[in-house]
Formats: structure tokens, sequence, C-alpha cells
């Protein structure tokens, strides 16, 4: 609330402090003399842009032709769907566990490669750390392709060539999360002080000593945070490769619906959600530790 | 000088915290290379096949058929951007219903955070598995797939982003006497604007990535023309058709970009 009703008219004043009073004036205080407690212009932006999404967003609903009247006959199903998987049939939860293992294994290792890959990028990568200027320009162009193209999609092309097994998966999903990694850790180097670096460098630090006493340890915290952002991504992308052709959980999951074996199914997506949810915890609890300790 | 009474550059606490981290995640990077029995080096020692299925099998790209593929383009985007709508409606409904600030019901606040917390942590794609049980194939799965992990995402964000109105302002309202729907659209609605605005953008996002997915497995668009490309071994037109997602991706990121710096400033 404090924001509207002062930074933001603050910010846009000394933004405009050189237009004079009574500028500043007219952003204090509206056409009556009382003081704002809006800033009328960014609000204007943002009513249009609201305005823009609606339209956009009722164009896009209307112009997919979606059937409603399998949206009615759907919703009626639900129910019959609910009971065929309330069903619940443990007798392959053996396997199932197996293969929620390999997802995980697989999670874990794209993100330990793809971490240390994205952090030599990132080096390179980083406007403040960079060798070469034209390099992170070049670099920069690259990673925004490949992260573009969603970690499934790359798990498909490199299916085609490795074949059938976690290594895909893995080298799939490494491809999208090593420019994921390089983007947010070259975002996490820069922000870095440039004094820090200055300092060092007039103390006749080279580059990699600069990088490992400074740049790293002021780092680490946005680099774990990342790094739990990137694993739970990572995950999520382990867990549905199987639908598309790959191993892990995902295939029993499509394998179950392929057989109608929604007992099997739902049992095996309660593993995904537990795992997920268990992670997410964690994650929220190392996160308020480690605000509080910080 | 005494190198005892020497100030460490990183305190005691957080460097054993991080070595403990490090060795938690170097046990679990090898157990988990033992049981999937990855070895990098094959892969990077195998590198010819690789660049052999990309200079021969896919590249030069080919766009077989515009009139099918511009169709799935886009359905594929009136898939995100309707669901994202949808989405954000929704859940700025229930976010009011599940914060701490403003929800009037305790027992309603813990189970829209539960049902929110399950939507978003199915992968769409199993979302997909499980409504094509009832709906059928089609792009109505593939938006109702998109709806249902967005909206638990967007609850969330949103609840955050409530959440963090401060306390004196709500105090002051409270003071002057104001009910709730009076704090709501005069304190939390405009203070929390660009918080929600900024998630809105990055749901949407999100959702050009994942639509494409949901496609893939039975939500129709572009992603079922990839997968069938695929799946008939017409490389060459695959790779056409994903190379066009990434220039949608791309075009969208930038949008987004664009926009956030524009309103959000």
């Amino acid at each position: 609330m404090n924001s509207i009703a002062t930074t933001a008219p603050a910010k846009m004043l000394a933004a405009g402090s050189s237009q004079g009073k009574t500028r500043q004036e007219d952003l204090l205080r509206d056409g009556r003399g009382r003081i704002r407690t809006k800033d009328p212009s960014r609000d204007r932006t943002l009513h249009l842009f609201l305005l823009a999404f609606v339209i956009l967003g009722v164009l896009a609903l209307v112009g997919m032709k979606l059937d409603l009247e399998q949206l009615v006959q759907g919703v009626g199903e639900i129910p019959t769907a609910i009971g065929k998987l309330a069903e619940l049939d443990f007798s392959q939860v053996d396997i199932t566990f197996t293969s929620l293992l390999e997802s995980v294994a697989v999670a874990i290792l794209s993100t330990v490669y793809s971490m240390l890959g994205g952090m030599v990028l990132a080096v390179f990568l980083a406007k403040n750390l960079t060798p070469f200027r034209w390099l992170s320009t070049l670099l920069s162009a690259a990673m925004t392709f490949l992260r573009a193209i969603p970690s499934i999609i790359w798990v498909l092309l490199v299916l085609v060539c490795v074949g059938f097994g976690p290594d895909a998966g893995i080298i799939g999903i490494c491809i999208f999360s090593t420019s994921f990694f390089a983007r947010s850790f070259a975002q996490c180097f820069e922000e870095v002080p440039q004094e820090t670096l200055e300092a060092l460098q007039a103390m006749g630090a080279g580059r990699v000593k600069i990088f490992f006493s400074a740049v790293l340890p002021s780092a680490l915290t946005g680099l774990i945070a990342w790094t739990s952002i990137s694993f739970e991504s990572n995950f999520e992308a382990s867990s549905v490769l199987g639908t598309v052709g790959a191993g892990g959980i995902g295939y029993v999951i499509s394998n179950s619906f392929g057989r109608y074996a929604y007992g099997q199914a739902i049992v095996a997506i309660g593993m995904v959600l537990l795992f997920t949810c268990a992670m997410e915890m964690l994650f929220t609890f190392v996160k308020e530790k480690k605000a509080r300790i910080g | 000088m005494n190198r005892h009474t020497t100030i460490p550059l990183i305190p005691r606490r957080e460097k054993i915290m991080t070595l403990l981290l490090a060795l938690g995640v170097g046990l679990l990077f090898v157990i988990s290379t033992l049981s999937t029995g990855y070895n990098p080096f094959d892969f990077l020692l195998n590198m010819e096949n690789f660049w052999d299925f990309i200079f021969q099998d896919l590249l030069p790209p080919k766009i077989a058929d515009w009139q099918t593929i511009g169709e799935g383009v886009l359905q594929t985007i009136c898939m995100a951007v309707g669901a994202s709508l949808v989405a954000s409606v929704c859940s700025l409904a229930l976010a009011f219903l599940g914060s701490n600030t403003t929800s009037p019901w305790t027992p309603l606040k813990k189970i829209i955070r539960l049902v929110a917390s399950v939507q978003r942590n199915i992968p769409s794609m199993i979302w997909t598995f499980l409504l094509i049980m009832s709906f059928g194939i089609g792009n109505l799965v593939g938006v109702l797939a998109l709806l249902i992990t967005t909206c638990g995402f967007l609850i969330r964000s949103f609840i955050e982003t409530i959440d963090e109105v401060g306390g004196e302002s709500l105090e002051a309202m409270e003071a002057v006497g104001a009910g709730r729907l009076t704090t709501i659209t005069q304190v939390i609605v405009p203070a929390c604007l660009p918080g929600f605005l900024s998630w809105l953008l990055y749901s949407l996002e999100v959702n050009i990535r994942s639509s494409t997915l949901v496609g893939a497995v039975g939500g129709g668009g572009i992603g079922l023309v990839m997968m069938g490309y695929i799946k008939q071994f017409r490389y060459h037109s695959a790779i056409g058709v994903i190379l066009l997602i990434a220039a949608i991706v791309i075009l969208v990121d930038m949008l987004t970009n664009f926009l956030r710096k524009k309103v959000l400033a």
C-alpha cells in the first residue's frame, strides 16, 4: 500500500525533478488540491493493459470454437471417471516406485550436470565477468534459443538419436536446464557490485581468484534458490517424459491409462504428487530458515 | 599478526551449512549415477552420431502444410491466452478467500491452499490424461489442463502477494472503520495490482510453453501436429514445427518483458 501512496509519486518526482516545481505539485496534489493516493499515469497503462488482456482472452476463447456440448457432457462424466479412479490398485506398486526413483534420479543428474555446465557458461555470459563482450552476446542469443524449446521436446529429439532409456531424458533435460542455469546464474553474478571486482583487480587478483573468492560466495544464496527452482521443474519434466515415449514414472502412468488400469494410474499420480509436495515443503522450509538466519 | 585472529570472510555457520549441502547433493548424485548407470562421456564420445542425426535427419527444416500448422499455432496461442484469462479471474477470487489477511473463514483458507497445491503439483500433461477420461480428446482438454495448473500456481502467487501488503495500511483502514470489502477494493487491490500483473505475465509465458506439450498428448494445437510428424518419422517437418514453436516462445517472452518494463516501471 505504501508503495502506491508514497513511493510511486516520489519516484516520478525524482524522474521529473528537472521539470520544475509546478510538475512536482501536479503529481502530489490533484486538480482540487487534495493529496494524491494514486499515480494516474501508471494506473492508466495498467488499466489499458488489463483491458487489452481481457479482450484478447475473450477473443481467444471464442475463436477456439470450444465444443460446449463436449464440455457439458464431460462434466457429467466426471463422477464416473472419479469412480473408476477410486478403485485403487496397488498390485504394481513396486514397479511404480522403482520408476519414480528413476524419475528422481534423472532429475537429480540433469540438475547437477546442467548446474555445472550452466555455471561455466554463466561466467562467459555475465557482462561483468566475460573476457570478450561479443562472446557474451553470442552466448546469450544461443541460450535464448535453447530455452525457448521446452525440455520435453528436447527429450523427444534426443530420444530419436540415443534410444530408449534414462540417457535420453537426462541429456534432453540438460539442454534446456543448462541454458536456464546459465541465464539465471549470469544474472546473479551481474548483481555482484562492480566495486568489489575493481577492488580485487586493483589488488592484482586474477580472474579465477576473483570468481572463487568474491563472486561465487556473494551470489551463493541466489544460486541455491535457482537450483531448487530448476530441480522442481526438472522433476516435473522427468516425471512426464514417459508419456512421450521415454522412461520413468510417466511411462507407468501413460501405460496404465492405455490399459484402462485407472486404479494403477492414480496410485502412480499420487506418488508424483506426494513427492512434489514434499519437495515444495522442504524448499519453503529451507527458504524460511535461511531468511531467519540471514 | 597472529593469523588466528583474522575475521573469517564467510561466517563459519554459513560455511558449514554450504558444505553440508554440497555433501548431500554429492551423495544424491552418486546414488543416482549408480542407479541409472548414466555416463556422460558415452554421449560426448558418440557425438558424431548426434551430429549426423542433426544435419541429415533434422536439417534443413521444412514447413510441410502451412494451413494445418497455421491453425495449430493459432489454437495453441488461443489455448494459452484463454486459459490464462479464466485462470486469473478464478484465482483472484479464490486468493482473496485463501489469504491470511482477507479470508473470512480459516478452514476455507486451508482447503483452498490444499486444492491449489494439488492442482499445481500434478504436471499439466498428467492432468490432460485425467481429463481425457471424461472429456475425450480435443482442445477443450488442453484448455482445461492448462487452466487447472495455472489456477494452482496463480492462487499461491496471488495469496503471497496479498499477504505481503503491509499490516500498517490494513490497521489504518481498520482504525477508520472500513469493512472487509472496502479494505480489499481500496487498499489491497491497488497495492497488489502490479504484483498480480507480473505473475499473470509469467503464467502467460509458462502457458505458451506448456500448451504445446499438452497438445502433444491429446490436447490439440501445434503440439499434436508436431507429435504426429515425429511418430511418422517426418523429422524435417517436425523440426520446422519445433523451430516455429521456439520463435513463438521467444516472441512472447520479448512481448511480456516489454510489457513488464512498460506497465510495472
